[in-house]
């Protein structure tokens, strides 16, 4: 599944990343990896909700409805065991990838 | 998180998606301070969105099979012929398993409703006159069975002995009802428990004891309406047998899935057997046992033969010990002619798969450049094998289904048609287990008719195949299809040769000399409530006026009363019958001679003449007179004549706990041996008429048949005969039956199987047929172009339509042969159910084996002459 050439694979990572902070909903999530990159991501809310599903069913990641502070139900996802040894993986192969795309810029 | 967790990891409802996008659309609405449509356009389509997240839950499996469904469906919607034709192939065979299941599943598979009942066995003797066979069924003179095994037997745990007869309950709205003499531990035996109140005990059992009444859980249904107060209620019942009503007081309600082990009872009394049996009353009795542990039947009968000598018989007799696993008793001849038509069916439904495989084959042939094309195009070749067992396995869920309906009708016509004397046919129905194994069935035949097919795929969509031309198609080899059609000639073959012999078998069973003619006959059974007929006189004033009046309607030329007739059923009653002046043992047991209450016209309605003497006479004072029948001469008087001679019957019952004793009656005359058993295929048994007049201990009173000889057609009296009935009692119920239906009703059996054997039989030969009709079809179409170069170079039609139709005969030949094998190893199984028929019979053959070969060159008729008739150039040109 974990193919760096995959677009959904990088945001899987975001995602994972996002909820390495804690626990937090789709929009949470959304905002997290925007405001964190300083807009320079723009997360295609379209395929967010798909991505935490297919996350959710590979057991990376639990969902459960809560109401958040501001009094409106919320499904907020939390990372799980597998999820966090599932995120330090594919950061690995991304900063190593990130890495060499860099080495491989400089000498071009 | 294992896998396990993992798969059922729970999937959320289609409102947890959408309240969780709303929820999204509603937070970016606030921090953007936009409103909802703004937000949701940011969202995209929210629809598709929904969609992917649905799709992420579905499961990859499921999304594959729905494609090759989808698939599947095209292909067939361009093909409906094929498809239908599969499905209805397919589910003949499968509604014609299932029907036939549900319909013998309680005759040979479904454990029977007692505690442990492998180890419950019948015992019993059988009994064989000189040069006769041995009875059907096992039973035992009462008094030995009380004498002998007054300890039990030491193959058995436990002993327990029933019989059954009719008893009307003599109440307001009065019924009819079987009533069953029972040992007192007879539930116990079973492993049966009573639902309401008590079981009997021993004290119930003993001749000085009041009698006591369980009844069936249905009679509590229907009669008490389910009232626990029943045990405070008695039941008056009255029976020939007691000559007397009773009131039985109600002391416990039977489970409702209780059955008894043979026949049927609605209340069971104690049979009060002991502590003795009166020394020349003897009456017969079903012993039933629970063997010790590790015991086998055979094992039974061999540790009770030395106790034979004490049920010997009359000389030159022969007798010997039957201990059957009740199943098997129950079961009887049924449970052969069952496995037969499992067979049967079973080899029909295989012929159906191979069928059906066939056709697939032929399918991938004529689609292996579409695989190959695809396999190009990088479908996987496992791919396409799975596109082919989908396939399949949808074809076998189409046809299961409508399997289902065709074995619904199927069961309704089983069990409209099916001979008496199969257990719970009645009652059978497509319950659970039924349903069960149609699915089984249908997964099984789903990947029987895939598996081949799909390995063809394989072999269809390897790379070589696009290359090559339709000359040499490496797809559906015609050898493979050719032995499958030689298989299905040889399943056919055997099924022909079976159904031939059992419609010869039927033949000889239908023209068995009867010894009696029963056309133009016609009867009329009349059973009277002893509420309206309370005393016998009043009885027979009923039966005086029936009997005189039928006599003066017209077109009647002799009319009879009597307590049964031949061709359904055996004499009412057995007794043991003593010859004057020759001295009895007192403890002998003596054979059971049938016993029957006739009026003197009985042999002149039958059409019986007499061997010796006279027959009965109207006008017969002063001692009562009995005619025999050979064989009951032959057995009491041991070649002697026996006209003149004095005999009396065992007394048929008690009175006041003494019992009546018979008069002496003379024999008067002897007729030759009529068939009287309970098939027509039953040797004539030893039996006695009784002259039924004023002043003799008749018949068991209120139950009697009139049967008259018609010169009109016997439908034609039928409309009088009722008329007459309703003149002197309107509310009396009668059956009327003609001779000829009940001579029918005794060949239920027979006919039952011959047509279901020769249906299967029909259906698999139009199968094989049509495969070999396709399989030569595609051999000239394949072929095409090398018999348009034969005759161009001068070979003739007839040459070249020889040539296919020797090759389709080798083929034949070669099923048939096979077949023969099958064939004969088949009706070894069959000889049982034949009558006068050996298995290997050279005419059934002989007649099998040419509508085969006729109907197979009908198939290959069309596709040799469209070989004899290519046009060369044509051929040549193309491709």
């Amino acid at each position: 599944m974990a193919n760096q050439e995959n677009p959904q694979a990088a945001l899987e990572l975001l995602i994972l990343k996002t909820l390495a902070a804690g626990p937090n909903h789709g929009f949470g999530i959304a905002l997290h990896i925007e405001e964190a990159s300083s807009a320079l991501l723009r997360v295609e809310e379209g395929s967010l909700y798909p991505a935490l599903h297919r996350l959710d069913k590979a057991g990376f990641i639990d969902a459960e409805w809560t109401t958040t502070p501001n009094g409106r139900r919320a499904r907020v996802y939390r990372l799980t065991k597998e999820g966090r040894k599932r995120l330090k993986e594919i950061e690995e192969s991304w900063t190593t990838l990130a890495e060499g795309v860099k080495r491989v810029l400089r000498w071009a | 998180m294992g896998m396990i967790d993992r798969w059922f990891r729970r999937r959320p409802s289609d409102d947890d998606m959408r309240e969780e996008l709303e929820a999204h659309v509603a937070m970016r609405a606030e921090h953007d301070g936009v409103d909802a449509r703004a937000a949701r356009r940011r969202l995209g389509n929210v629809l598709q969105t929904r969609e992917a997240m649905r799709r992420v839950w579905i499961a990859a499996w499921w999304d594959a099979l729905r494609q090759d469904a989808h698939y599947t469906w095209r292909s067939w919607r361009r093909r409906p012929g094929f498809a239908l034709g599969a499905i209805l192939v397919l589910a003949l065979g499968l509604g014609a398993s299932t029907a036939l299941f549900a319909a013998l599943d309680r005759v040979l598979f479904k454990p029977l409703p007692y505690a442990d009942p492998d180890r419950l066995v019948s015992v019993g003797v059988v009994v064989a006159p000189p040069g006769g066979t041995f009875g059907r069924t096992e039973g035992m003179p009462d008094k030995s069975y009380v004498q002998m095994w007054s300890t039990t037997p030491a193959p058995f745990e436990a002993v327990t002995a029933m019989d059954t007869w009719t008893c009307e309950i003599a109440e307001e709205s009065p019924e009819g009802v079987r009533c069953g003499d029972v040992d007192h531990n007879f539930l116990r035996v079973l492993g049966v428990h009573v639902v309401l109140g008590r079981d009997f005990a021993a004290e119930d059992d003993v001749r000085t004891a009041p009698r006591t009444a369980l009844i069936s859980h249905a009679l509590w249904v229907r009669r008490y309406g389910a009232d626990p107060g029943v045990l405070e209620r008695t039941v008056n019942l009255d029976t020939a047998r007691w000559g007397a009503l009773q009131q039985v007081p109600i002391i416990g309600v039977l489970p409702p899935e209780f059955e008894m082990p043979v026949e049927a009872a609605d209340i069971l009394l104690p049979s009060q057997l002991r502590p003795f049996v009166p020394a020349p009353f003897v009456g017969e009795i079903m012993p039933f046992a629970r063997l010790k542990p590790g015991v086998t039947p055979e094992r039974a009968e061999a540790m009770l033969a030395p106790q034979l000598s004490q049920v010997s018989t009359l000389p030159g007799f022969r007798a010997e010990w039957r201990v059957r696993l009740l199943r098997d008793r129950r079961a009887g001849d049924a449970a052969r002619a069952a496995w037969l038509l499992m067979g049967a069916v079973a080899v029909f439904l295989l012929i159906a798969c191979v069928n059906v495989t066939h056709l697939m084959l032929a399918r991938v042939g004529e689609r292996r450049r579409e695989f190959a094309l695809r396999a190009a195009i990088g479908a996987g070749t496992i791919r396409l094998a799975r596109l082919a067992l989908a396939e399949s396995l949808l074809l076998s869920i189409a046809a299961g289904a409508s399997g289902l309906v065709i074995a619904l009708a199927l069961l309704r016509t089983f069990v409209a048609m099916a001979p008496p004397g199969v257990p719970g046919i009645t009652d059978a129905a497509m319950d659970l287990r039924v349903y069960v194994v149609a699915i089984l069935l249908m997964i099984i035949s789903g990947v029987a008719i895939g598996l081949w097919p799909a390995l063809s795929v394989l072999r269809v969509a390897a790379p070589e195949s696009l290359r090559s031309t339709s000359t040499a198609p490496p797809g559906a080899r015609p050898r493979v299809r050719f032995a499958l059609v030689t298989a299905q000639i040889a399943l056919t073959l055997a099924l022909l040769v079976g159904s031939t012999l059992l419609l010869q078998s039927l033949w000889n069973v239908v023209s068995v000399p009867l010894g009696f003619d029963a056309e133009h006959v016609i009867t009329l059974t009349a059973g009277l409530s002893r509420t309206r007929y309370p005393t016998a006189e009043r009885a027979a004033a009923f039966f005086d006026e029936l009997l005189a009046r039928a006599r003066s309607t017209p077109g009647v030329i002799a009319a009879t009363l009597s307590d049964s007739a031949p061709p359904p059923r055996p004499p009412g009653g057995r007794a043991a019958i003593t010859v004057e002046g020759r001295p009895t043992q007192p403890n002998a047991p003596q054979l059971l001679i049938g016993l029957r209450w006739v009026t003197p016209d009985y042999f002149k309605t039958f059409r019986i003449s007499v061997v010796k003497g006279t027959t009965l006479k109207d006008d017969d004072a002063g001692e009562p007179t009995v005619v025999l029948n050979e064989s009951a001469e032959r057995t009491l008087f041991a070649g002697e004549n026996s006209v003149g001679r004095r005999v009396r019957p065992a007394p048929f019952g008690f009175s006041n706990g003494k019992e009546v004793p018979n008069p002496w009656f003379t024999v008067v005359g002897v007729t030759p041996d009529v068939r009287n058993g309970q098939s027509l295929t039953d040797e004539p048994a030893p039996e006695a008429f009784l002259a039924l007049r004023a002043g003799t201990p008749g018949p068991a009173l209120g139950v009697s048949r009139l049967t008259l000889r018609t010169t009109a057609a016997p439908s034609e009296v039928a409309a009088s005969l009722r008329q007459i009935t309703s003149d002197i009692d309107p509310r009396q119920l009668v059956t009327i039956q003609t001779g000829d239906e009940l001579l029918t009703l005794l060949t239920a059996q027979p006919r039952f199987i011959a047509w279901l054997l020769t249906a299967f039989a029909t259906l698999a030969l139009l199968l094989a047929a049509a495969g070999l009709y396709s399989v030569a079809s595609y051999l000239v179409a394949q072929r095409r172009r090398d018999i348009g170069v034969r005759i161009a170079i001068g070979a003739s039609p007839r040459d070249v339509a020889r040539q296919v139709v020797g090759e389709a005969g080798r083929w034949i030949i070669g099923g048939a042969v096979a077949g023969a094998v099958l064939g004969w190893m088949g009706t070894r199984a069959l000889q049982s159910q034949l009558y006068q028929v050996e298995a290997l019979d050279p005419w059934s053959w002989t007649g099998a084996l040419l509508a085969l070969a006729m109907v197979l060159m009908m198939a290959v008729f069309r596709p040799a002459y469209r070989a004899a008739h290519v046009d060369p150039v044509a051929a040549l040109r193309a491709d």
